[in-house]
Formats: C-alpha cells, sequence, structure tokens
C-alpha cells in the first residue's frame, strides 16, 4: 500500500514539474523554471523509495512486468532531465520535452497491474542485473540526446522562418553546442545499448546454449544499434551536422522505445515474459 | 577498363557503402520479425502459412521463413564484412600515424614527419617564455590545462585512444569471421537420458540435432550420464524446478565433469556445454529370451502429456528378431494421477507400464499393465520383462569451440568502441621561436574526435590574447 502511494505521489510532483517547466518556458520565467527541476528531482525521492520497497518485497530489482520495467524507464528519463540541468542550467528548458513523457510512462504504468512477477529459475542470474541496468542507462542517454536535437530543430525552424529567438529559446545554448551534446549522448547511450547486447548475448548462452537466435528482442536490440550506429558513422565519417543529425537523433529513439517496450507486446517472443509475464 | 585494387579498396571503405549497408541491415531485419522464422514443420511456420496462403506462396519462394539464413541476408553482410576489413584497414594506418604523433610529442620527441601548422602568430615584444606565459593563460581561460617543456607547450589525448577505432572495426570483423565458423563447426542437440544410464555423444544418441559440416564428433566419443534426479531443488532461496546431476565421461567412464545443471548452470567440459530442457519417465526392459537368458535391454522415453488420458504420451520401442529386422512394436504409456485436472510430474510410489504390443503390420499381438519385474509374454517364448521405471532428462548439448573466441571478440569490441567514442583524439602544440622583432608561435590544432573546444575556437582566443598584448605593447 505505501508504495502505490509513494508512486502517486511521484506522479504527482512529476506532474507538476511538467506544468512548472512548461509555463516557465511558455512565459519565459526562470523561477519556474529552476521550481521545475527541483519538483521534479523530489519525485525521484518517492519514486526511488518505492521501487526500493517493491524491490526488497519481490527479492529482485524493476526488471519484471510493465507496471515496474515502464516506471523504471520513467524514472531514468527524470535522471536524464536531471543531469541536462546539471551540465548545463540553460538546458532546464528541456524538461519541456522529458518531463511530459515520464509523466505518460509512470501514470501509464500505475494504471496496469502491479502483482508481482516472481523471479524463475530461467531469470536467476547476475547478468539478469547487467544487462536491465545498461538497458535503462542506454534509455536514459538516449532520451536525452532527443530532447537535445528537438530543441535544436524547434529553434532551427524559427530561425529558418525569421523568427528571432528570444524569452527561453534565446537562453540556449549555441545551436553548435545543441549539436555536440546531442552526439555526445548518443555516443554514450551506444555504449551502454552495446553492452546491454552483449551481456544479452553472453546470458543467452550461459541460460540457453544459444548466444544468438534472431529472437524478436534480439532482432529489435540490434536494429536500434544499427540505427545508432548509422547516426554515429553519418556524423563521424560523412561529416552530418546540424539539422540532419539532429533529425536522426529524433526519429532514432521511438525505435529505441519499441524495442524496450513495445517488442514484448506486439511479438510472441521468449523473452516477452520479462514484461508480459507470459512465455 | 581495369578494375584496380585501389579502386576497389576505396569504394569498399567507402562510408557511404558502410551506411547503406547498414539501413538494409535495419530494415531487413524488421522485416524479418513480420514473418515466423523457422522450418516447414516449425508450429508457428505451419500455422502462420496455413492462415495467410496468398502470401505463403512470396514467402516460401523466397525462403523468408529461414530469413537470415538466405542469400538476401547473407550475400549483403559478407560485403558488409569486406566493407569492414576495408575501413579497419584504412583507419589503422590512420590511426598508427596519428598514435606515433601524439607518443612523440608527449615524449618530448619531434614527430618523425612534420606537421604542418594550423596557425601562426607574431608576438612582437615577448620573449618565447613570454610567449608561452600568455598562451598557456589564454588556454587557462578556456579550460584547457597544458603541459610545458622548454620552448613549447601541448597538450594531447592518450595516444592508445587513437588506436580504438580500428580496434572497434578489426573485433567486428574478428566477430565476422567467428560467427560463420561457429555455424558451421558447431552441434547442438537434444537427448534423452534416463537416470544411470550411458548415451554417447554421437548423432545417433539425439533425437533432435543440428551439426555443421565442420563439426568433428570426439572420438572416442564421450557419455553422457545422469547419476541422480531430483524433481525440486532448492538453492538461493529458489527453487530451481527439476535437476538432473549430470556427468560428462570419457570413453572409459571415468568422470570428466558432473554437477546438477539448472537453468543459468550449465554444466561445461570444454567446448561441450549441457542445459537441461525438460525431463520424463523412462521405463527399461530386458527381452528374455525362453530360458530366461536375457537378450537385450531397452529403455522407452515417456513424454507427460495433459492431453493423453493417463497423462503421458506413449514411449516407442521397436524391438528386433535374432536376424535384426524389427519384429514388434511397443508402446508404452505409464499413468499418472491428476490433481486440480493437471498432471502429476513426479515418478510414482508404485509405478506401472501399460504396454501395446502390436506388430510391424500395425495388428494388435497384445495389451497389458505391468508392475517392476512383470513381464509380457511372447507367443514364441520370449518376454519383455519390466525391469523398473525412473526419470529421465532431456538434456540440451551444445559443442561450440568458438565461443571463448566469440566473447573476446565481443569484448574487444566493446573496450574498442567505448575508447573510441567517449576517448578523445586530439593535439594541441605551441611552439615559440625566436626572431629579430619578437617571437613567433606556431600552433598545431587538431580535434580529430572529442575536445571541448573546437580549432578554431582555440586560434581565436590565442589571437585575442595575442591582440591584446600586442595593443598594450603599442599603447605603453
Amino acid at each position: 500500500m505505501s508504495e502505490v502511494v509513494l508512486m502517486w505521489a511521484a506522479v504527482t510532483l512529476y506532474t507538476l514539474g511538467t506544468i512548472l517547466v512548461v509555463f516557465g518556458a511558455v512565459f519565459k520565467a526562470d523561477r519556474l523554471l529552476s521550481a521545475a527541476l527541483w519538483v521534479s528531482l523530489a519525485g525521484l525521492v518517492p519514486h526511488g523509495v518505492a521501487i526500493g520497497l517493491r524491490w526488497v518485497a519481490v527479492h529482485h530489482g524493476p526488471y519484471l512486468g510493465f507496471y515496474e520495467v515502464v516506471s523504471s524507464y520513467a524514472f531514468a528519463s527524470v535522471v536524464a532531465f536531471g543531469i541536462l540541468a546539471w551540465i548545463r542550467p540553460q538546458l532546464r528548458l528541456l524538461g519541456v520535452v522529458i518531463m511530459p513523457v515520464a509523466v505518460l510512462m509512470l501514470g501509464g504504468a500505475m494504471l496496469t497491474p502491479k502483482a508481482p512477477l516472481g523471479i524463475t529459475p530461467k531469470l536467476a542470474s547476475y547478468w539478469l542485473t547487467i544487462h536491465v541496468t545498461f538497458a535503462k542507462l542506454s534509455y536514459s542517454s538516449f532520451i536525452a540526446a532527443f530532447a537535445l536535437a528537438l530543441v535544436f530543430l524547434v529553434r532551427e525552424r524559427r530561425a529558418a522562418a525569421g523568427i528571432p529567438s528570444e524569452g527561453m529559446l534565446s537562453r540556449l545554448p549555441d545551436q553548435s553546442v545543441l549539436d555536440d551534446l546531442t552526439y555526445r549522448f548518443v555516443a554514450v547511450g551506444f555504449v551502454f545499448l552495446s553492452v546491454m547486447i552483449v551481456a544479452g548475448a553472453i546470458w543467452a548462452n550461459e541460460a540457453w546454449g544459444r548466444y544468438w537466435n534472431w529472437d524478436p528482442i534480439e532482432t529489435w536490440s540490434l536494429i536500434s544499434w544499427v540505427v545508432y550506429a548509422g547516426y554515429l558513422h553519418t556524423r563521424l565519417t560523412l561529416g552530418w551536422r546540424g539539422r540532419r543529425a539532429a533529425r536522426y537523433a529524433v526519429l532514432a529513439l521511438p525505435i529505441m522505445l519499441f524495442t524496450l517496450i513495445g517488442v514484448p507486446l506486439a511479438y510472441h517472443s521468449i523473452h516477452g515474459a520479462y514484461l508480459t509475464g507470459v512465455n | 577498363m581495369a578494375i584496380s585494387r585501389r579502386s576497389v579498396s576505396a569504394s569498399l571503405s567507402s562510408p557511404r557503402l558502410a551506411v547503406g549497408l547498414m539501413l538494409y541491415l535495419g530494415l531487413y531485419a524488421f522485416a524479418g520479425t513480420l514473418v515466423p522464422q523457422g522450418g516447414p514443420s516449425t508450429p508457428s511456420v505451419a500455422t502462420w502459412a496455413a492462415s495467410h496462403r496468398a502470401l505463403e506462396v512470396v514467402v516460401s519462394a523466397i525462403g523468408f521463413h529461414q530469413a537470415y539464413y538466405g542469400a538476401l541476408f547473407l550475400l549483403p553482410m559478407a560485403l558488409l564484412a569486406a566493407s569492414t576489413v576495408a575501413c579497419a584497414w584504412k583507419r589503422t594506418r590512420l590511426a598508427w600515424t596519428r598514435f606515433g604523433v601524439l607518443s612523440a610529442i608527449r615524449a618530448g620527441r619531434p614527430p618523425s614527419s612534420p606537421i604542418r601548422p594550423s596557425f601562426e602568430i607574431d608576438a612582437p615584444g615577448l620573449s618565447a617564455a613570454e610567449s608561452l606565459d600568455l598562451a598557456e593563460h589564454e588556454l587557462g581561460a578556456l579550460g584547457l590545462r597544458v603541459r610545458r617543456s622548454g620552448d613549447r607547450l601541448w597538450r594531447t589525448s592518450q595516444p592508445a585512444f587513437a588506436l580504438a577505432s580500428p580496434l572497434f572495426h578489426w573485433s567486428l570483423v574478428a566477430l565476422m569471421l567467428v560467427l560463420p565458423v561457429g555455424l558451421l563447426s558447431r552441434s547442438d542437440g537434444l537427448v534423452g537420458v534416463p537416470v544411470g544410464e550411458a548415451v554417447q555423444d554421437a548423432p545417433a544418441s539425439y533425437g533432435v540435432l543440428t551439426a555443421g559440416p565442420l563439426h568433428r564428433w570426439q572420438q572416442p566419443p564421450l557419455s553422457i550420464t545422469v547419476d541422480r534426479f531430483e524433481p525440486s531443488f532448492v538453492f538461493g532461496g529458489l527453487d530451481r524446478g527439476p535437476t538432473p546431476t549430470v556427468a560428462i565421461r570419457s570413453a572409459d567412464g571415468k568422470v570428466l565433469a558432473s554437477q546438477r545443471v539448472y537453468p543459468n548452470s550449465p554444466l561445461r567440459y570444454g567446448s561441450v556445454i549441457v542445459h537441461p530442457n525438460d525431463h520424463g519417465l523412462a521405463a527399461t526392459f530386458a527381452l528374455l529370451n525362453p530360458d530366461g537368458a536375457e537378450l537385450t535391454r531397452s529403455t522407452s522415453l515417456v513424454d507427460f502429456d495433459e492431453s493423453a488420458a493417463a497423462g503421458t504420451a506413449p514411449g516407442e520401442m521397436t524391438l528386433s528378431d535374432s536376424s535384426g529386422q524389427p519384429a514388434v512394436r511397443v508402446a508404452v504409456t505409464i499413468p499418472l494421477p491428476r490433481k486440480d485436472a493437471q498432471v502429476v510430474r513426479l515418478l510414482p510410489r508404485s509405478p506401472v507400464a501399460r504396454l501395446r504390443v502390436t506388430a510391424t503390420d500395425g495388428s494388435l499381438i497384445g495389451s497389458e499393465t505391468l508392475r517392476p519385474d512383470e513381464a509380457f509374454r511372447f507367443a514364441d517364448g520370449t518376454s519383455l520383462r519390466l525391469l523398473g521405471v525412473n526419470y529421465y532428462a532431456r538434456l540440451n548439448v551444445v559443442d561450440d569451440w568458438t565461443v571463448p573466441l566469440l566473447y573476446a571478440a565481443l569484448l574487444l569490441a566493446l573496450g574498442g568502441v567505448s575508447a573510441a567514442l567517449l576517448g578523445g583524439q586530439h593535439l594541441l602544440l605551441l611552439t615559440a621561436t625566436d626572431c629579430a622583432d619578437g617571437t613567433k608561435v606556431a600552433g598545431v590544432v587538431r580535434m580529430w574526435r572529442g575536445g571541448a573546444q573546437s580549432a578554431e575556437q582555440i586560434e581565436a582566443a590565442l589571437r585575442a590574447g595575442f591582440g591584446r598584448e600586442r595593443e598594450k605593447g603599442s599603447e605603453a
């Protein structure tokens, strides 16, 4: 019961954070943006405690079932917001992109069944922790890149339309800085994604004797990896910068999200049990 | 027109080709997920084919149920492999040059080949030392800490990071070699091993087997035994389920490796890895001649079956006559109780085996229910005695010697990509040379990868700093 109360407290704080950041952006109020950041980060406290309470109760981390998995991705989203704001305070504005995603994720998770799924013998391995941790880290990096790229494109579009950059948008770092930060977050996320895939392959071999079986989740992980490898390739070897690179980073995130959350729902897969509980 | 090696290499190492092939890989992989993968007998494939008859004509014509093993996939991937080799080769030469330059500068040596300066700044009125002091101050304002020795001021990334990208690409090449070799040389099969019996690790022992053409079966063959079976095994606070204790033995019976086998705890010996797959029951029989002497033994593996009245599907045995020709077929079921309409998947305390004996033409010879030590008698005086009923473990046995190589390639690739993306590759070198009217500062700035500031920002900051100094000097 207390876990549910804490989760709803987190939803409330994230929602308040979202409202504050939107108002802060629209009314160009720095104080509201600061408040949005602190309220959102404050939401991490009840959220983290709730995850911890459940961890103790079910004897495993937030790995199993739609509720746990999506809740942890919402947590990762808010952490990404915090990191962006820590790197450059002007990036608090990116909460306009990230916080609604976090609210929708956690709110959606709260409406799904919360019955815990037990760790089965097939999942009882330290590789599960490694694999899932890097999945969350990669997602966190990619959503930060997504937010940076989206804001880049909004500013670019306004500039192309002859609308002078003013207010909150003008306080963001230069386009070149946004572009560089987007690349850096994609690079970090790509490393984390690579570790996730390698850990998954090693674990699959330990568990099933096959490190790769073209299972839908495995295939979509590879697709995500290839998509982000393509971003890095086009940037580092073809010199893609600016608008093209930003569009790529924006379009890549939905593919990653589908891999992490959508594939188990859309396909019948041996992996799907971690989300749906059905093998 | 002759195709030169250089033009082939240039085409293969083209970034556009690589990006195009990656795009193809992504789209093709996605398409493959839309259609069930497997052979015609795979249940999901058969179901899909039955419900998508029109599409199935096209899908089966292009072999798309085995999408990742067909030419439409393998040929472009072979081209991607060739492109990766060409890229890796090209990057290695460049990386080695950079490594040499960075190492030389850090060691205070001149690089083996001269580096063209990025800019030159005149510093009239300043000595070499004063010029470098000023430069150090301006760079410090940009957040760049530099090192200084003599008439040089420098900052470089770790030289080893220059080799990270080639390491990553060569690791990918290694993976692309190891994977097909592994596929061609591995064996992967399911074998049923009754408790207390030995089964040879040989093709004839496997019910389901995939073995690559390059796989070499060990001679003399290893044998696999199940020495014990626990219907439930609790370890680490978790019930690991039905758990056999499996041993791998040499031809002379010596135990080479033995342990309980349960999910995430396979048995390993050399390149062989044994996982649990399932379990069932096994009925062991002895065929006796009219004098009661044992002629042969056979074991029938009996699987649980919720839809069968007895709770087990019939295990089939074929008995041969004295000339070795199949003479009779024996279907064996082991009746099991149900609890809450579910078959109780445990060995009964007093197991019985129900036999249905038919001739090779299908005509019924007889049926009987036997307890251990009871026998079914044939008309010719031979008898089939039930020796006992026990568990059997269905094991997944994989023999793949390339797995350690694969792991090594993956770890190297991870290390390479991490260092390549997260480590920088940059060089900043300022040398001050005394001239008749002051000092000339030559700057080499290479921001190959990473670096918080661009080469242009650094040059602009230095020029601004020296410009301010010149103005101060002229005012004075």
